[in-house]
């Protein structure tokens, strides 16, 4: 048991006050002399003020915000540490492929990702996440935590729209600063959720390059694709020449040439996102082991009960005061 | 002017006066008056015009006899008035305005009959600017009893009433002590010890509300307005019977203490009936 403000009870000496201080509202009356002794009003007056100074009392030791140790428990979750790296780019507000020219009002691709990385999350309850999102540069989302209002809060905010551009590279740097700051627990992931490639510059290359395969992250990319653009799985690219390819054959040949579990996943609908997503929830089942702490029970809220409840009988017994006397 | 509360009574005393002065009261001063004190001679009273003719005649001695009277003298009046705090209580009209009715009252009467008036205000000492000296200035002591109307005292007591017997006359009189006689029996008693020269008529304040009609039910805070000491009490039906129990044995000691002295006393309250001390002298005298 520990007082967050100790200070508080230098007050306590307030609760000498009921009997102390004497009350001068009341009626005047001739003579006490031959006021006869009444054993049941001094045993009621007693106890009024015994409500009165445990009522100061209460609310003195709620002030010093008394509580209990806390408690440090290990939770052993299925899956993984992981950290979803969204993309936050304009095209990401727009809808999946072919819809356009259907005529129907067609999923948009962020807030498709958001509905289905949202339930991805849910069927985890024993996960830690974190989440970065980028544009330009990266954001930093929420860290990597089993906390799930502030994972779904961080979703929301990664998934709503910002500028036109995507870096790629500095959003998975900043999803693996994350993992530093945090106890290796088994498997550890990185999910990067895009809907296309930017050029990475070989700096940034060979930095992810050394923090992916020095901590051991799995990385799993899902790439949410219009029609018209260059499929990663098409068999036609190996025509690029070396060097000249599109921006997203390029990344995926990156990838694929570090030392870590890489896969690749691409999505022209949700049906295809959600399936990927599953994919990914299979793929991560090992058990991890973490540790968190529970705050100690605060018993101010017990003492301020404990208050309520006497000025409730205080309130009582002012209200059968007798104010004057009764007029013959 | 006089104020519509002087209510004139009729009083009579029981003792002859010992003042020279020519009253209302039987007196022992020999003079014109109606009261037969006996005969003497002529010589030793050589008042033609009281001649006795009978008693002359029977006189062995031959002797011409001449009845003598006694005058009817004037006696002295004391208000004596309880100013202490308790005599405040009261709301729609304080046990002290009662007092001062009372007082104007007789001192109006005694105006009425010739006699001496005085006034002795005490609270835990007698006081001076309260007090007259005996008189027969009937509105100046309507003056300075009308003060009594606005005076207030706090945390005052009682205990001055033990040198109010020095203010008294050394003749017999007839003192009216105002109180609610919310004091020690010791010190009533000490007090009527030291008025025995005189015919005191104890005049008692109460007032219903302070034994009969109580608050039915609740807390109250009593706060005694002389020691300013509180008590707080649940006021029930039980609690109301035990005042009402203590206010009669109270009642029952105080008349015992005034029936020692031969001093009946008269228990007032409420608006100032002058009957009531007609009556009083009526039974009693």
């Amino acid at each position: 048991m520990t007082l967050l403000n100790p200070w508080a009870l230098l007050l306590l000496p307030i609760i000498a006050i009921p009997f102390w201080l004497k009350s001068s509202q009341g009626q005047m009356y001739s003579w006490l002399d031959i006021v006869p002794h009444d054993k049941f009003s001094e045993t009621a007056n007693l106890i009024l003020k015994i409500i009165t100074s445990l009522l100061l009392a209460s609310i003195v030791i709620a002030l010093a915000s008394p509580r209990g140790p806390d408690q440090k428990i290990t939770k052993t979750g299925k899956g993984a540490q992981t950290v979803m790296v969204i993309d936050r780019s304009v095209s990401m507000d727009h809808p999946f492929a072919g819809d356009a020219s259907s005529g129907r009002a067609a999923e948009i691709k962020s807030a498709a990702a958001r509905r289905l990385i949202t339930k991805f999350i849910d069927s985890r309850p024993d996960d830690m996440m974190g989440v970065v999102g980028f544009t330009n540069s990266a954001l930093y989302g929420v860290k990597i935590t089993s906390n799930r209002d502030a994972i779904h809060a961080a979703i929301n905010a990664a998934t709503s729209s910002a500028l036109n551009q995507t870096n790629i590279g500095s959003g998975l740097t900043q999803a693996v600063s994350l993992f530093d700051t945090i106890e290796n627990s088994g498997s550890r992931a990185i999910i990067l959720l895009s809907d296309g490639a930017g050029k990475i510059s070989p700096r940034v290359k060979q930095k992810i390059k050394e923090s992916l395969e020095t901590r051991k992250l799995n990385l799993y990319w899902i790439v949410l694709r219009e029609p018209d653009d260059i499929s990663i799985f098409s068999p036609t690219n190996s025509q690029f020449a070396e060097g000249s390819e599109p921006a997203p054959i390029e990344l995926d040949k990156f990838f694929k040439s570090l030392r870590i579990k890489y896969k690749a996943y691409e999505a022209d609908n949700p049906a295809a996102l959600q399936s990927a997503i599953q994919d990914i929830n299979a793929r991560e089942k090992k058990k991890i082991q973490y540790s968190i702490s529970i705050p100690g029970h605060d018993y101010a809220d017990d003492f301020i009960v404990i208050a309520l409840f006497l000025s409730l009988l205080i309130l009582v017994a002012k209200n059968l005061r007798v104010h004057s006397w009764q007029v013959e | 002017m006089i104020a519509n509360y002087v209510k004139p009574f009729a009083y009579s005393t029981p003792w002859k006066s010992s003042s020279v002065h020519f009253g209302d009261h039987r007196g022992t001063q020999r003079g014109l008056g109606d009261d037969y004190r006996g005969n003497v001679s002529l010589v030793d009273y050589p008042d033609a015009r009281r001649m006795d003719l009978r008693q002359t005649l029977r006189d062995p001695y031959e002797q011409i006899q001449v009845k003598t009277f006694n005058q009817n003298n004037t006696t002295p009046l004391f208000a004596i008035c309880d100013v202490s705090s308790s005599m405040q209580f009261g709301s729609r009209q304080r046990k002290l305005e009662l007092a001062m009715h009372i007082a104007a009252s007789i001192a109006y009467s005694a105006h009425g009959m010739g006699d001496l008036f005085s006034l002795i205000a005490y609270n835990n000492h007698v006081i001076e600017d309260l007090t007259l000296p005996l008189s027969h200035h009937l509105f100046n002591s309507l003056e300075v009893i009308d003060q009594l109307s606005d005076y207030q005292s706090k945390l005052a007591g009682s205990e001055g009433v033990a040198d109010v017997p020095m203010y008294l006359s050394q003749h017999r009189s007839l003192v009216f002590w105002i109180s609610d006689f919310h004091m020690p029996l010791e010190l009533i008693e000490k007090t009527l010890n030291a008025m025995s020269a005189h015919q005191v008529v104890p005049i008692v304040l109460w007032d219903d509300r302070e034994h009969k009609n109580l608050p039915q039910f609740g807390f109250g805070n009593l706060i005694d307005p002389e020691t300013g000491l509180a008590r707080t009490l649940f006021f029930r039906k039980s609690l109301r019977d035990q005042f009402i129990e203590a206010f009669n044995t109270r009642r029952e000691a105080l008349d015992r203490l005034f029936l020692k002295f031969d001093y009946p006393p008269l228990y007032l309250q409420g608006e100032f009936n002058p009957e009531a001390l007609t009556n009083y002298f009526e039974q009693y005298t």
